[in-house]
This record gives structure tokens, sequence and C-alpha cells, in this order.
């Protein structure tokens, strides 16, 4: 209808003008806003990542790529690149693995469903750090419920959950497994839903058990799904900051240092902005390629 | 009446809604609003964090601004607000006023503060306002609210259960290990009480400290790790026997003011503000607590019973200087013109010692055994320490090796000061100096 309205226009067609008013109105808004609070940031801090600036202090000397080469000589860095893609990892795989084995067990049931899925995203809507509070004390090696039932089942030994650097980062990756459960769920059981019905009688007929029929028509079917799932959560995951700065504080030993943490401590704790700078850099460009590889992977087309 | 509206009509209205709410949201709140040159009203923002304090420090203000035509002010509790006001100051919106933590010492070096002016904060007024202050280390930018000394919290029935005098708490290392060891509960699972828990923070710190030790060498030019002193491996060879000589302290158990204000131990050495967490979570433990110096090698109180931190007040940023006659108003109404009461509630809030002379004889002071108690004790201020907070996390790391390593406490200690050195290389650490 716009077409023919704007034909009638001279000069100009109307379906231009109402994208130039578009354009004007909606996008240039949307853009300078992105650009003065998105990519400005992210310019000004890799021009920082340039400099030895310590927040406070007003010189900023230019020093090139020496920040770089810092952060490439650090081990503490290297260090929490590596907790990062184990935490981000680790979360994420389990997470997908237990949610999907769920959602196949709970999407035949109709009596109830509705509780069952709101029980599995309580967490989702519970105040996180009270949740981490929670966790921490559920934990303690000493006096925590889940010590104490250890001991009750006979097993003698204290379990340092969040004190060993060996069980500190499964311990965090098991809260996060828990508490992104019925997020995960919620996704997996709409791709479950999208599946059509027909494969599912084909598979009856031809005499497809649960096991197989979850085998061999669920899972393929939802790739696409288990592929945004995975990919999302990995990005995510790698970005892990609340969990550490509320629980562990990146010990014990730097178990649990992640790039975030200690990009926040460097920036903010120690005040070298520049240094901080340069991590978050070296952070967004591996958020980059593997925002690279879910496009790549995504970008197929699926149809049943 | 049903109004129909176009979509092209809607979707320009939504557009400049949009518009507008997104320049709306550019605009930092609580910032100062550039003022003209002579032009009137003048508005002042004073920033600080925990809500129950600012409150207290927004009376004062909007006393201060309701006596005065022109002026007004903002008082904002701000959370996070070491990456907020760092940011501010970058950004060169950050407000008139900041209630200062540890940030003070690089602010007042990289010389970001407002001096206070001599005419109205004069030397006499120092000296006898604030006679127990030292003010080579804060000199003319801020004033301390009070001084949180370390003290000896210990239960009075608990000692009672155990023979012990309540009315008479260790005085000596020797006396406190008796106590302690009188005092612990055990079962065939471990230790069920604590005879003493010691503070999470910077453990051991108050034995090197007894002992006339320091963990950091501040005597040349830079600063240097030092727990490798005989005195470091001493203090935390003391602390660290607790738990595996005398068996009166598991480091499993919960934090000291939980484990003491939940009865599960019996004595604990922590800074005043303890006085009001046990106060205000543990109310039936409160009226049991009784309160002492810590207790020394020797039992004296030189070279000092502990670790002692001093909480500052308001300090005022350099920036336009339209509003230095306003601030420095508000500072001399804030510290000099509001009375005591305001100082007062400051202090009980924080339960600490007020710093304030003329309220170290107030009856509401001497009434709180804990406060009064660390009145007592600020005579013996300690120089402040506010050491890097990557440093806690190394002694952290320090007592992880000896306890669950079974690392002798020197070679945690030679660790530990490797660590922290390399901390104080990186350039961090300075404001201990």
């Amino acid at each position: 209808m716009s077409v023919q309205q704007g034909a009638a226009a001279p000069g100009m067609s109307g379906l231009r003008r109402t994208q130039i008013r578009f354009i004007v109105t909606v996008l240039v808004p949307t853009m300078a806003f992105f650009c003065v609070y998105r990519f400005f940031p992210v310019g000004y801090a890799f021009f920082i990542s340039l400099h030895d600036k310590k927040l406070l202090r007003a010189e900023n000397v230019y020093v090139g790529f020496e920040n770089y080469a810092r952060i490439a000589a650090d081990p503490i860095f290297r260090l929490s690149i590596g907790n990062a893609f184990y935490y981000a990892v680790g979360a994420t795989i389990c997470g997908v693995i237990v949610s999907l084995w769920l959602t196949l067990l709970l999407n035949p049931i109709r009596r109830g469903s509705l509780m069952l899925r709101l029980f599995y995203f309580l967490p989702q809507m519970t105040n996180g750090i009270a949740v981490l509070l929670m966790w921490s004390w559920l934990l303690r090696p000493r006096f925590g419920l889940i010590n104490q039932l250890l001991q009750q089942a006979g097993y003698q030994e204290r379990v340092y959950f969040l004190g060993d650097p060996v069980l500190a980062m499964p311990t965090l990756i098991m809260m996060s497994v828990w508490g992104g459960l019925g997020f995960t769920m919620m996704i997996l059981l709409a791709g479950l839903r999208g599946i059509p019905l027909e494969f599912y009688e084909a598979a009856r007929i031809d005499g497809g058990n649960w096991w197989k029929v979850a085998r061999f028509i669920t899972v393929p079917l939802m790739k696409p799904v288990l592929t945004f799932v995975t990919i999302t959560g990995i990005i995510g995951g790698f970005n892990v900051f609340g969990v550490i700065y509320v629980l562990t504080r990146g010990g014990p030993l730097n178990s649990t240092m992640t790039i975030s943490y200690y990009i926040y401590r460097t920036g903010f704790a120690d005040r070298f902005i520049g240094l901080a700078s340069a991590m978050a850099f070296v952070m967004f460009i591996i958020i980059i390629v593997l925002t690279v590889v879910q496009l790549r992977i995504t970008r197929e087309n699926w149809e049943f | 009446m049903s109004t129909s509206v176009s979509r092209r009509r809607f979707l320009k209205g939504a557009s400049l809604a949009g518009a507008s709410l997104a320049l709306a949201a550019c605009a930092v709140p609580g910032t100062t609003p550039a003022a003209e040159p002579g032009a009137d009203p003048i508005h002042l923002v004073l920033w600080g964090w925990w809500e129950p304090r600012m409150a207290i420090y927004d009376n004062v203000a909007q006393e201060w601004a309701e006596q005065r035509d022109n002026y007004t002010i903002e008082v904002l509790s701000v959370s996070g607000r070491l990456e907020k006001i760092y940011s501010a100051i970058e950004a060169g919106t950050h407000p008139n006023l900041f209630k200062m933590g540890e940030e003070f010492f690089p602010m007042r070096r990289e010389g970001l503060l407002l001096e206070f002016p001599e005419e109205i904060f004069t030397d006499a007024w120092y000296e006898t306002t604030y006679p127990s202050v030292n003010w080579d280390v804060y000199g003319r930018y801020v004033i301390p609210t009070g001084i949180s000394s370390t003290l000896l919290v210990y239960n009075r029935a608990m000692f009672e259960e155990a023979g012990l005098d309540p009315d008479t708490p260790p005085a000596t290392w020797e006396d406190f290990l008796v106590a302690a060891q009188a005092t612990t509960q055990s079962d065939a699972s471990g230790i069920t009480r604590c005879g003493i828990v010691p503070a999470d923070e910077w453990l051991g710190y108050n034995q090197v400290l007894q002992l006339g030790g320091n963990i950091v060498d501040t005597s040349g030019d830079s600063i240097k790790a030092n727990f490798t002193s005989e005195e470091a491996i001493a203090g935390y060879q003391t602390v660290a026997d607790w738990n595996l000589k005398h068996g009166v302290w598991d480091p499993d158990f919960p934090w000291n003011g939980e484990a003491v204000g939940t009865r599960l131990a019996c004595m604990t050495e922590e800074q005043a503000w303890i006085v009001g967490e046990f106060r205000a979570s543990f109310p039936d433990v409160y009226p049991d607590l009784g309160f002492a110096p810590p207790p020394t090698p020797t039992g004296n109180p030189e070279p000092v019973h502990g670790y002692k931190s001093t909480v500052l007040s308001v300090s005022a940023f350099k920036g336009d200087t339209e509003t230095y006659d306003a601030v420095y108003d508000f500072l001399k109404y804030l510290y000099v013109d509001a009375g005591k009461d305001a100082y007062w509630n400051l202090a009980e809030l924080i339960s600490i010692a007020p710093a304030r002379a003329d309220l170290l004889d107030d009856p509401r002071l001497l009434s709180d055994p804990g406060l009064a108690m660390a009145a007592q004790m600020q005579a013996t201020e300690h120089d402040p320490v506010e050491p890097p907070g990557d440093m806690n996390g190394a002694i952290g790391d320090a007592f992880y090796r000896i306890f669950r390593e079974g690392s002798s406490v020197e070679a945690a200690m030679e660790i530990l000061n490797t660590d922290v050195q390399a901390i104080f290389d990186r350039g961090l650490g300075t404001e201990m100096q």
C-alpha cells in the first residue's frame, strides 16, 4: 500500500521517503546510541590499552603494545584464560547434557508439566547473590549440609568443595549447571516441540523404543538448537564473573581465576586500567572468534 | 471516544519517545550541573556507600541546605563505589564530595583532593578536637569519623562454665592459650566449639604486630615484603599452632563473627566494628560478650595490641571553582557546626570509637562496653596500612599451604614473601608508606 502511495509522489518514491524517515527517526538515534555507548568505548579501550594508564593518575604515557607483551608474559593471565575455557566448556557441556536428558524425560509428561518446568526454572528467578550465598553455606567443609550428608553416608573425610584447587572449579561448574538448568530446558523444550510428530509416529510404527527415538530422531533433529545453546553458553561462560567474585575471588591458589575477574582486579582493585584494557581486548578477540565459529555453524539452513 | 493513530504517526511518536529516552539516559545521575558564573543556586553532590550511613549524612546535608538560600545538596548512596568514582573522575563527572575509604591515599597522592582552608579549620581546632589523629597521614584533606581498634571479644558465660573468671580476661599469650584450651570442646568429629577463631582478614597480622614486627618494611625507599622476618614467622607460627599443636581452632569453622555469634567459638580478636555486628545480628549472644584489649606476648600494651584502622569521613574534589565556597561552607557545617550528635550517630552506626575528643567521655559511648573499650585503645594508634587486595588472598594461600598441604610456616612464608613482593614490584602497595 505504501508502495502505491509512494509511486504517486513525483521525484522520490514513497517507499524511499518512508525508508528515509525510518532511518532518521529510528536507525540514526539507535546507531548514535550504539556509537556513543558501544563502539566509542571499545575504541577508547583499545586506545587506553596502548598507554601506561593508571586510574586516578593524570599522566598517560604511550607505550605501544607493551601492555600486550606484559600480559603475554603473565602466567596468571594465561592461567585465567585456561580457567575461563575450563569453566565455559565444562558448564556448557554438562548443562546441555543434563538439560537435554531432563527435557527428554519431562517432555512426555502432560499432567503437572507446568509445575515441573516452574520447579526447574526457580533458580533462574531467584536472586543470584542469595543463591550463591546459599551454596556457600551448603558447601562449607565443617558444618555444611552436603558434608554432613556425606559423613552420614560413611564418607568421613571433609570435602573442601570451594577450598581445594582441584575441586573448586568443578564445584562452580556444578552450581552453574544447576542454576542454568531451567533456562536451557526451556530452549530445548521449544526445539523439541518444533520437531514434526510424523517422525515419532513413523518411528513408533517401526518399533523404535524411547532410547532409539531419542538417539536417532530427537537429538539429530535438535542439532541447530543444541548448537545454539552450546555456543552461546560457551561465550557466556567465558565471561563468568559474579560467581567468582562472590565465592572464591579467584582462589584457592588462583585455581578459579578467570579472565573477567582478573581484568576487574587489575583495572579496578589495582587501578592498572591500561593493562586491564589490553587484557579486555584479548578477551574481546577470543569472543569474536567464538562468535564467528557460532555464526558459521548456525548459518546452515535446517528444514524438516 | 476512540482515537485511531496511523502507523506512520505511531512510528514517529515511538521514535521520538525512544530518542528522548536515549538522550535522557545519557545524563549521569547525581553529577554537578554546569553552573553559569555567579549563577544561583549552587548544587552540590555527595557520594558515599551504605544507605544507613548516607542517610545520616543526608540529614546533616539537608539541614545545611535548609539554612541557606542558594545552596542545595544531593546525597547519594552508590553501589560499586570504586568503579563508579574512578570512572566519574576519568570522565570529569565526579561529585563535589565523597565519603572516603582506602582510596583516599591514592587520591590525595595524585592531587585530586581539595585542601580544607586554614582559616576555617585552624590548627588549634584540629589539636583540641582530634588530639589522637596523626595529621601527617591525612593532611587537611579529610577528617576521620573514628578509629577502629582491635579488641578481644570473649563469651563471659563460656568463661564461667569453664571455671575462668570472666572479669579477668587473658592479657598474655600464655593466658590466652589457657583460656582457649579451657573453652574448646570436641567430640569424635573434631572440634565442636573453638576456644578462639581469629579474624579472616589479615589473618595473623595482629600477632606479628604484638611481637613488634610488621609484614611490610617501609623503612627504605621502596616498600618491601617482610613475611620472612623473625617476628612475622613467629606470629604466623603462633596462629598455625592454635590449630596444629593446641587444637583450639579449626580453620573450617565459619568466620569469626558468626562463630562467636552462634556460640561456635568463645573468643576472637577483631576490630571494633564487630561490636555492632554482634549487637545487630546476634542479639541473644551479645549480652554474654565481654570486651578487652587483645593479649600480647608479655601482657604489656607495647608495642601495640593489634591492627587499627581509621574510618574516614568526607573529602572534597578539585573541580568547578564556582562551587568551592559552597563546598567549604558545607565542610564547616559538617565538621564544625553540626555538633557532635551527627558524629556520634555515624560512630555508633559503624561501631567505632569516635575520633572527636568531646565524644570520648560521652555517656552514650561509655554505656556501650565494646565501644568504651575501643575508645580506651585508640590512643596507641598504629599508622594506617592499606595494602592491595591481592595481598590478603596471598596470605590465605599461605595458610592453605600450611593447613592443607602440610607446609612448614617458614616455607609458606618464603613463598608468601615472594608473592607479595611481586605485588609491590607491580607498583601496588605504595599507600602503605
